[in-house]
């Protein structure tokens, strides 16, 4: 058999599979923590989408009457949560909440995950002085510690749900424009990006096809992350009170800052909102890290 | 031996030079060389020598910090080095292209096989998808990939070193380029997958009368493929001539020092190879001396002061050598070595 016939059969051999997509998201599904992590988190996004189907009062109704026995009666066979200061079924509460807590992630980090990538691919791929002065001013940006130029921003804008969204995706940019400009540097020197230049192949086309999709997997990765650290960072923003001015909002960070005062009582209205934040950011997260292995380059070879 | 036709392409005194942070590199030092139509040229030498800048210059794809500082390169009445990138982009792949050393990293991974090679196609013409396709399958059928309509639809990692090289050659052959550059194209490769490229390489030149530069370090594979060859040295032909002639009567001793580094299948066991003293010369300074010098046996005192230039010794054959190599020395070694 000679060799050219040998490597046919060989090739023949590895199984021709569906394109890297198929084949990452075989290895995200087979990865136990990421298993995990999207079941659970595919139950919360259930749960906020029939929220009103599951909850089984109204999140603002309050029953005053049933706070007599003083503040605030734990779980019970009808409010399995129990209720809070208000006399507010907290289940129906922690449900609706669901709502906000995903929307503000999503929202924010598609804000910071687009203007991030902009300024970050511009920077890579024209380089010189204009990459210079994006990178400086993302420096810049990054020194302000997040949390803080979140709240400054939020202050400046007047609390507010919208405005959260705003303060959580502007602190997301630069983070987004540094892994992207780095990320589109490595890409561009690689030998096929010269190979494809070698043949003619114009510019746009390689930064779009060879450069962009090499370079997007650690951002996929990062914005997933950068999820989990949203919504916690929109509970804290709701906590120090400039979330939803409404007190009937059922934000998970909100709910956590009026109970504050019933901690010795009623610790279950810390717990629960708390718990929730807590397993929605640590199922992302796992997401997140099932994501940057389905996504490693060096898996692709098999 | 073939009559010589008008050159297609001809480089004069091509230099090119790296600004870094440790100073100026000077890569190439005023090289020139002329190819015709159906012609195969080599460019030998080692690593570092300025083999691989002389070609990414030509194609105007050099490295940000690389500039061309002097020289033409005339393909056509026009001044390649003169274009602008957008003029030399339709250049690229469509008169000139290049195969690269590496098949395994200079395939995209995340792009099929058939949507590279379409993507060089639809650089250069105005082409319909299933018509790109049609033409991609027979280019892979071309360069002996075996059910090429199924293969496109491939990623690199699902083709073996082999036969990813043969993708890059069908990528560079895409436009039908009458001025093919391969740049160590056989390097990564297995020794039988070698041969069967430089084969392929060879009928695809014949077939299309195309000229092919052959840059490598083998000198096995240029004694087999070409008609001229050019050896390089910090960034100069320190020898040039007809393949058979500079192969079996080198005058430039580092010429001589190539051939005497090879290990030898019909020599005694107790002959010792020969390495070449010293390290190749630090690229920071222009070149003011015989480059070759502080590791030549041969160096005389001129060596030292002036920069040798070519010079015809015998017909067809030049060196730039003060004190060149008796003409008979490299068959009294090999004599001597087979004892």
């Amino acid at each position: 058999m000679s060799v050219a016939e040998l490597e046919a059969r060989e090739v023949a051999l590895e199984a021709p599979t569906g394109g890297l997509g198929r084949e990452a998201l075989y290895r995200l599904t087979h990865n136990p923590g990421a298993l995990v992590g999207m079941i659970i988190l595919g139950l919360i996004v259930l749960l906020a989408i029939f929220a009103p189907l599951i909850a089984p009062y109204s999140p603002t109704e309050q029953n005053l009457d049933a706070l007599q026995g003083g503040c605030c009666p734990g779980p019970s066979a009808e409010h399995w949560f129990g209720l809070d200061e208000l006399g507010r079924d907290e289940l129906s509460r922690i449900a609706y909440g669901a709502r906000y807590s995903l929307l503000i992630g999503i929202v924010s980090v598609t804000v910071g995950f687009v203007l991030g990538s902009i300024l970050g691919a511009i920077a890579g791929f024209v380089g010189g002085g204009v990459d210079s002065l994006i990178m400086r001013i993302v420096d810049i940006w990054l020194a302000i510690p997040g949390f803080l130029m979140a709240i400054g921003i939020v202050a400046l804008l007047g609390p507010g749900l919208n405005q959260i969204m705003i303060a959580i995706g502007i602190i997301n940019v630069p983070i987004f424009a540094r892994l992207l400009r780095g990320s589109v540097l490595g890409q561009r020197e690689n030998d096929f990006v010269l190979a494809a230049r070698s043949v003619g192949v114009r510019k746009r086309a390689i930064l779009a096809s060879h450069i962009l999709p090499n370079a997007m997997s650690p951002v996929i990765v990062t914005a997933t992350l950068a999820l989990a650290t949203a919504i916690i960072d929109a509970a804290g923003l709701g906590f120090l009170g400039l979330g939803p001015q409404d007190p009937a909002t059922p934000e998970w960070g909100t709910m956590l800052t009026n109970t504050v005062r019933f901690l010795q009582t009623a610790p279950h209205l810390a717990i629960i909102p708390g718990l929730a934040i807590v397993i929605t950011a640590i199922s992302i997260n796992l997401i997140g890290d099932g994501l940057r292995e389905a996504l490693d380059p060096k898996m692709q070879s098999r | 031996m073939k009559t010589r036709r008008e050159p297609l392409l001809s480089v004069e005194d091509l230099r090119v030079e790296f600004w870094t942070r440790r100073g100026t590199v000077y890569a190439v030092n005023g090289i020139s060389f002329g190819i015709a139509p159906g012609e195969t040229l080599g460019i030998v030498g080692e690593s570092g020598c300025g083999k691989s800048v002389t070609s990414l210059a030509l194609l105007g794809i050099l490295p940000r910090a690389g500039r061309v500082t002097g020289g033409t390169a005339t393909l056509e009445g026009r001044d390649l080095l003169q274009l602008s990138d957008s003029q030399l982009r339709r250049i690229r792949g469509r008169d000139i292209a290049m195969i690269f050393q590496d098949p395994m990293t200079s395939l995209n991974p995340v792009l099929t096989i058939g949507r590279q090679i379409r993507e060089a196609l639809e650089a250069h013409f105005d082409l319909g998808k299933a018509e790109a396709n049609e033409r991609v399958a027979e280019l892979l059928d071309r360069v002996g990939i075996p059910s090429p309509e199924a293969r496109l639809k491939d990623y690199p990692h699902q083709f073996s070193g082999g036969m990813r090289q043969r993708a890059m050659i069908a990528m560079a052959l895409a436009c039908e380029p009458r001025i093919l550059i391969a740049d160590e194209p056989t390097t990564a490769l297995d020794v039988t997958i070698q041969a069967q490229i430089l084969e392929l390489l060879r009928e695809l030149v014949a077939e299309r009368d195309a000229a092919l530069i052959l840059i490598t370090h083998d000198l096995g594979v240029v004694a087999g493929m070409c008609e001229r060859v050019n050896v390089m040295y910090a960034g100069m032909f320190v020898e040039t001539g007809a393949a058979q002639q500079l192969f079996s009567r080198p005058r430039h001793p580092y010429t001589l020092g190539l051939l005497q580094s090879i290990p030898r299948l019909d020599a005694t066991r107790k002959e010792a190879l020969r390495p070449i003293e010293g390290a190749p010369r630090d690229m920071l300074r222009p070149p003011s001396a015989c480059p070759f010098q502080p590791r030549c046996r041969y160096a005389v005192e001129e060596s030292s002061r002036e920069v040798p230039q070519l010079r015809e010794r015998e017909p067809g054959h030049f060196v730039a050598c003060f004190n060149p190599v008796p003409a008979e020395e490299w068959q009294k070694t090999k004599a001597a070595a087979v004892g």
